[in-house]
């Protein structure tokens, strides 16, 4: 069992801090080559999970409660790093953070900006399409919103 | 403005978060390109930065473990609501001072935007390779002796 790690920002030690955005600006700055604001006001204000391989953190993304990036909760800069890709860690990481948002921080719903590849893959965990594909930092995008079963 | 001189594990978090905004920011969105700016070498850097109230206005970091002859100043940034002030060139007098009177024997070295040459040159750095591309940006490598 992995050990997924969860943290509000100023629980991160400024290592973890740096390994993350290592992984994230590697990720959506070079392999993405999009020249954007990686590093945005939402971090401050997220819930932060991570899984730590071999002292190097491999999978990541930013839990952000709601009224921040949209009105709804929203999950973003979901990251498996390249050489870790393949071992089931985006499935594990969706899971984990859907768990922790809906039960957590009690969020009723999560929208996600999902890269438009992606889409069917949020949709293995309910995720529906909530608009038209649209072009971001000339990547295409489309948003999907996830609401809370209440059972 | 206040100076500071921080090894990596002196940093606070809000100080390290700080720190790689601004750099990403100006070497990533306002340089426009796309390059691993947050490269895994700052652990073993000193990182310099000049404070008002709160705000980092200028920053550099020095790399002082990659060869014994010389230290690196690089990623020399003035946050882009504080230029036209002069701070460009009291951050590179800081970044001298600090290798002059921490590593006495070692020259200073820069990997110069080429647009910066006649910047560099008014603190006594040379030339020592032809212009370069890196990432799409014109460089030229250029040192500085102590006189």
């Amino acid at each position: 069992m992995e050990n997924w790690i969860i943290k509000s920002f100023d629980q991160l030690l400024p290592i973890e801090w740096y390994k993350i955005a290592t992984l994230r600006s590697d990720t959506f700055i070079v392999e993405q080559d999009s020249a954007y604001h990686e590093f945005d006001s939402c971090d401050q204000v997220s819930d932060h999970i991570f899984l730590m391989k071999n002292d190097d953190v491999v999978a990541y993304a930013r839990l952000i409660p709601n009224s921040y990036f949209y009105d709804e909760a929203s999950i973003g800069r979901v990251i498996v790093k390249s050489s870790e890709r393949g071992n089931g860690y985006a499935k594990a990481l969706m899971e984990q953070s859907i768990l922790h948002m809906f039960k957590k921080m009690n969020e009723p719903s999560i929208k996600i900006q999902a890269e438009a590849y992606l889409e069917k893959f949020y949709g293995t965990f309910g995720f529906e399409s909530v608009s038209e594909k649209y072009f971001d930092c000339d990547i295409e995008h489309v948003d999907m919103l996830l609401k809370r079963r209440e059972d | 403005m206040k100076w500071h001189l921080k090894t990596f594990n002196q940093l606070n978090l809000q100080e390290l978060y700080t720190i790689l905004k601004l750099r990403v920011d100006v070497f990533v969105v306002e340089q426009n390109c796309a390059y691993p700016e947050v490269d895994g070498v700052d652990v073993e850097c000193l990182h310099l930065f000049a404070t008002e109230g709160e705000k980092i206005v200028a920053y550099s970091r020095l790399i002082t473990g990659e060869e014994a002859d010389h230290v690196s100043i690089g990623r020399i940034v003035v946050h882009p609501e504080h230029r036209q002030k002069r701070y460009g060139i009291e951050l590179v007098k800081q970044s001298i001072e600090v290798v002059e009177s921490k590593f006495p024997n070692r020259y200073q070295k820069v990997h110069a935007q080429v647009y910066l040459l006649a910047f560099y040159r008014s603190f006594g750095f040379k030339e020592v390779t032809e212009h370069y591309l890196e990432d799409g940006i014109w460089h030229v490598d250029m040192i500085r002796q102590k006189a």
